[in-house]
């Protein structure tokens, strides 16, 4: 029998006054009131065959990125690492201990030898969490969870620090930077317990709220629809300009990309609330999909243009399918900054 | 305006569950979508007119309650006062006959023409109109009675045919008035190729179809055997030219499709030619006369009707009678017999025992008291009978009364031949005096036994001058040929369109009292059943010119014994009808102007109809088109 998990969830206040699209919450919440619970199947998220496929999916990273990934990659930074990057010539105030002192008495120039530093990657996960994210089921949801958990685990292993944050209309809840695979439970549980809230989406208070915690630049992971109505690309810009490395990953169900509605309908926005009579005929339907996949070419676009990884999925695959065909399709050395 | 059906505008009272469909507000599937953004982006596009959408509602009301009492309306089938007042009847006499069948000088057929006459009479009818469609060929019939149905009236113009009858307006016309019963509006429309009476009716409004054609026509043919050579026949024919000019042709006799002549004509503008053709045949069968459509140069004839080139005429066949004949020796009645070449002629001196059942007996003198089973001829019987008493003699009789028109009698006159001395019989049985003397005594008369015919000669032949007579030998004629059940040794050619009376052969012939169905049919193969008692019959109108035939229907029971083995009749029918062949129009023909209705003429509940299904379209254009557009 189907029953929730009320009892793992962690509960997200709603905010008062206005949502996004300027609709009293009183009136919304009265509208998320008419709309079916979200009663999930009790079926573990996490269980030991998931664990089994994370442990195929870091062995697989390693093969494919060959120590490329996350961790274990050097930085464009030099300081005090073991690895001779360069020379440049000695300014005032250098540290003499760096002085190549057999190039000086070889050719008498004073050079400045430079090392790589190494340091660990931080990947940042941001998981969406807003009710979109779950319409009529959990399945969009529990594959972004899946996902989170997959990545984290794989950055883990290479000794990478992973930090989760849950948002919707701003960052719900985090799960705090941590390394080490054996954090992965924990992380796991914390996803278990990990619930759909809030009204809207919203990338701009997301990265926002983000970027003043002061975080250490990385690998900033953004699993969401992006069904932001101020669209997606403040937020990634945010991102981007606070010098974190953007990554996107867009999930839709399959009734998103192809609704099956004709007629006379009423359509309910589980986000907001908002309940917009129309008519829908073969002609809307068809413009509805054209404007789809014109929101899905513009996401495209925006990051091929700023060099972001971009994976648009959809929800009914498998979170290791999905996985691996992101490893397969990054071509590209993974950042050195 | 009122309502035929007005029980049908209860029906109106269905607005009330529309309109508490209307004030229902029907729940709309709600379905939760992640984002509406992509359909507010979609309608942003195409956004309804605000004052459309308010109205789209009220507008759909409207209409439903609009068509719904259209509909109401049509079913309540509304009709107009003043149409009502205005309602025509209208007879159309339709002119069917042979002269119908001529093809005119354009190359349309007069019937056709006729029937696109009708056809716009019909069209133009409004709905409230009746009309009636009568026929003038052949026999007066009415085709369809009134009607406002077109649909009935086109369909029953469909079934009619020009026949080969002749035209009946005479008769027609009184049929019309009556189906018109004075109506007000009331009109009788006669499309016919007739010529106009020279009354004209202000109640009939005429039509007339075709122009002057030229047309040759065998107007008459007959043929019959002579009474004086059983073997030879002769053929009556009559031929006319309805031409302005002089036409030459041919004319070709068939006898049983083998040629037996061909008689070539000159006929002058407008003449007649009557000739009598004799030839021989003793077997008979079907006699055909038909023009040659060409002339002896070559050129096509002038002729307009072709229903009339053809005529036809049955020759009776001769039988071979095997005659005995009894007596002691009469040298006057052995010639008469042996004279005739259809008779197989026995003499004896006893009564053959038994009579075979094909032969005849002839007893001079001698009789028995009661007489055989058979056909018997008695002469100058020397006793008394069964049948009747002998009396005395009669001297020197003088023929009183003769019944001239009976077969045994034809061509035979007896009031002028001298007689010496005759027997005086008074029948005792049932008997048909033929010729009976001034004393009242029968000279020649006839006993009509279920066993077989007696006829008694009572006359002696060897004193008077009636063996000398060319009545003598047709007497015999005649009496063999009715004892051999041969109905006439004429079957006359029958005209189309004329009540006939015919003399029925022995082998269809019936008891006096009794009735027999026989079956008619004509040359098209249709049947029909004719009831008939006795030995003639009236054949109804045949309006097909060719050869009919009358044959005994397999239920018939009560033919004559005599007659049992096959029984078919043929009979001939002509046009012969100078009026339908003459094709030339003396007046000037003028068409009739037909009344027409124009547009309107449907009934209002088919505007109303219409009118529904128009909105029906553009409810569904306001409306539903958005379900799939």
């Amino acid at each position: 029998m189907p029953i929730a998990r009320p009892s793992l969830a962690r509960k997200c206040e709603l905010p008062s006054g206005r949502n996004a699209t300027g609709t009293p919450l009183r009136y919304t919440r009265h509208l998320l009131a008419t709309l079916p619970p979200m009663i999930f199947p009790s079926v573990p998220l996490f269980d030991t065959q998931f664990l089994t496929r994370l442990e195929y999916l870091s062995l697989v990273s390693r093969k494919v990125f060959q120590g490329e990934l996350m961790a274990q990659r050097r930085t464009t930074q030099t300081g005090s690492g073991v690895e001779f990057a360069d020379h440049r010539q000695y300014a005032t105030g250098d540290d003499f201990r760096y002085l190549d002192w057999n190039l000086y008495a070889r050719h008498g120039e004073l050079l400045l030898k430079r090392f790589q530093e190494e340091e660990d990657l931080h990947v940042y996960i941001l998981l969406d969490c807003s009710r979109s994210m779950s319409v009529s089921d959990s399945v969009r949801f529990d594959l972004a969870r899946q996902l989170t958990a997959a990545l984290a685990y794989v950055a883990m292993s290479d000794l990478d620090r992973v930090a989760v944050f849950a948002f919707a209309d701003g960052v719900l809840d985090h799960f705090p930077l941590t390394r080490g695979k054996e954090r992965i439970l924990s992380l796991m549980e914390w996803l278990d317990n990990l619930q759909v809230s809030g009204e809207t989406t919203s990338l701009k208070n997301l990265t926002n709220q983000f970027v003043q915690r002061g975080h250490r630049k990385g690998l900033a992971i953004l699993i969401s629809d992006f069904y932001d109505p101020q669209g997606f690309r403040p937020g990634l810009d945010l991102l981007r300009h606070h010098g974190y490395e953007p990554s996107v990953i867009q999930l839709h169900s399959p009734e998103e990309a192809n609704p099956k509605l004709l007629g006379d309908v009423e359509l309910a926005d589980v986000e907001t609330g908002e309940v917009r009579k129309l008519t829908v005929t073969e002609n809307s339907l068809q413009r509805y999909r054209d404007r789809f996949n014109q929101f899905l070419g513009e996401l495209t676009s925006y990051c091929t243009s700023y060099g972001i990884d971009c994976t648009i999925s959809n929800s009914s695959v498998a979170f290791d399918d999905l996985l691996l065909a992101m490893m397969r399709s990054t071509d590209r050395p993974a950042p050195t900054r | 305006m009122s309502f035929t059906n007005p029980t049908a505008l209860f029906w109106a009272t269905l607005a009330v569950p529309i309109v508490i469909f209307y004030l229902l507000k029907v729940r709309l599937r709600r379905v939760p979508v992640a984002t509406t953004m992509f359909w507010e982006q979609v309608f942003e596009e195409k956004q309804p007119r605000a004052i459309w959408r308010q109205l789209r509602n009220v507008l759909s009301l409207l209409l439903q309650l609009l068509f719904l009492g259209l509909l109401v309306l049509a079913i309540g089938n509304p009709v107009a006062k003043n149409s009502v007042q205005r309602q025509r009847r209208v007879i159309v006499v339709l002119d069917n006959s042979a002269s119908m069948q001529a093809i005119d000088t354009d190359g349309r057929r007069r019937f056709d023409v006729a029937l696109d006459d009708v056809r716009q009479i019909i069209t133009s009818l409004k709905h409230q109109d009746e009309m009636a469609i009568v026929l003038a060929g052949g026999r007066s019939a009415v085709a369809c009675g009134l009607t406002s149905h077109p649909t009935t009236l086109l369909e029953t113009l469909h079934g009619i045919s020009a026949t080969d009858g002749p035209t009946r307006l005479e008769s027609s016309l009184p049929l019309a008035r009556r189906l018109l019963a004075k109506h007000q509006h009331g009109e009788i429309i006669v499309v016919t190729d007739a010529a106009l009476p020279s009354a004209l009716s202000s109640d009939v409004v005429w039509s007339l179809i075709g122009n002057t054609i030229g047309n040759v026509a065998i107007t008459e043919l007959q043929v019959r055997r002579s009474p004086l050579d059983p073997l030879a026949y002769d053929i009556l024919l009559e031929v006319s030219n309805f031409n302005d000019r002089q036409v030459g042709f041919t004319l070709d006799l068939e006898l049983n499709d083998a040629l037996l002549d061909v008689v070539p004509l000159e006929l002058a503008a407008g003449e007649s030619l009557q000739k009598v053709i004799s030839r021989t045949s003793r077997e008979g069968g079907i006699l055909q006369a038909s023009i040659a459509v060409q002339t002896a140069n070559g050129s096509p004839l002038s002729d307009g009707l072709a229903a009339d080139n053809i005529a036809y005429a049955i020759l009776p066949a001769q039988r071979r009678i095997a005659v005995t004949l009894v007596t002691e020796g009469n040298w006057f009645l052995q010639h008469v017999l042996q004279a005739n070449e259809l008779i197989d002629l026995t003499i004896a001196q006893e009564i053959p025992q038994p009579i075979a059942a094909d032969s005849v007996v002839v007893l001079h003198g001698s009789v028995p008291e009661k007489l055989p089973k058979g056909r018997i001829f008695v002469v100058e019987p020397d006793r008394s009978t069964d049948l009747w008493q002998l009396t005395g003699e009669l001297q020197r009789p003088l023929v009183d009364k003769q019944q001239s028109d009976h077969n045994l009698l034809k061509f035979v006159r007896l009031d002028n031949a001298v007689m010496a001395e005759a027997k005086w019989l008074v029948p005792v049985a049932d008997h048909e005096t033929l010729v009976e003397a001034v004393s009242g005594s029968p000279l020649y008369l006839r006993f009509a036994r279920p066993e077989g015919d007696v006829l008694v000669l009572t006359v002696n032949l060897e004193r008077g001058d009636l063996p000398l007579r060319t009545a003598f030998p047709i007497l015999f004629s005649n009496a063999l040929t009715w004892f051999s059940g041969e109905s006439a040794d004429f079957i006359p050619a029958v005209r189309t369109g004329s009540h006939t009376r015919l003399q029925l052969p022995m082998n269809l012939a019936t008891a006096p009292h009794a009735e027999v169905k026989l079956a008619l049919t004509s040359p098209s193969l249709q049947s029909q059943t004719i009831s008939q008692h006795g030995r003639a019959v009236v054949l109804p109108d045949l309006n097909e010119a060719g050869i009919w035939t009358l044959e005994r229907s397999p239920s018939s029971d009560t033919i004559m014994p005599a007659a049992k083995s096959s029984g078919t009749m043929l009979i001939a029918c002509n046009i012969a009808d100078a009026a339908e062949s003459d094709l030339r129009r003396t007046d000037a023909g003028p068409r009739a102007d037909i009344e027409s209705a124009g547009y309107g003429g449907s009934p209002l509940w088919l505007y109303a109809v219409i009118a529904a299904a128009v909105l029906l379209v553009l409810e569904w254009l306001l409306f539903h088109r958005r379900w799939i557009g």
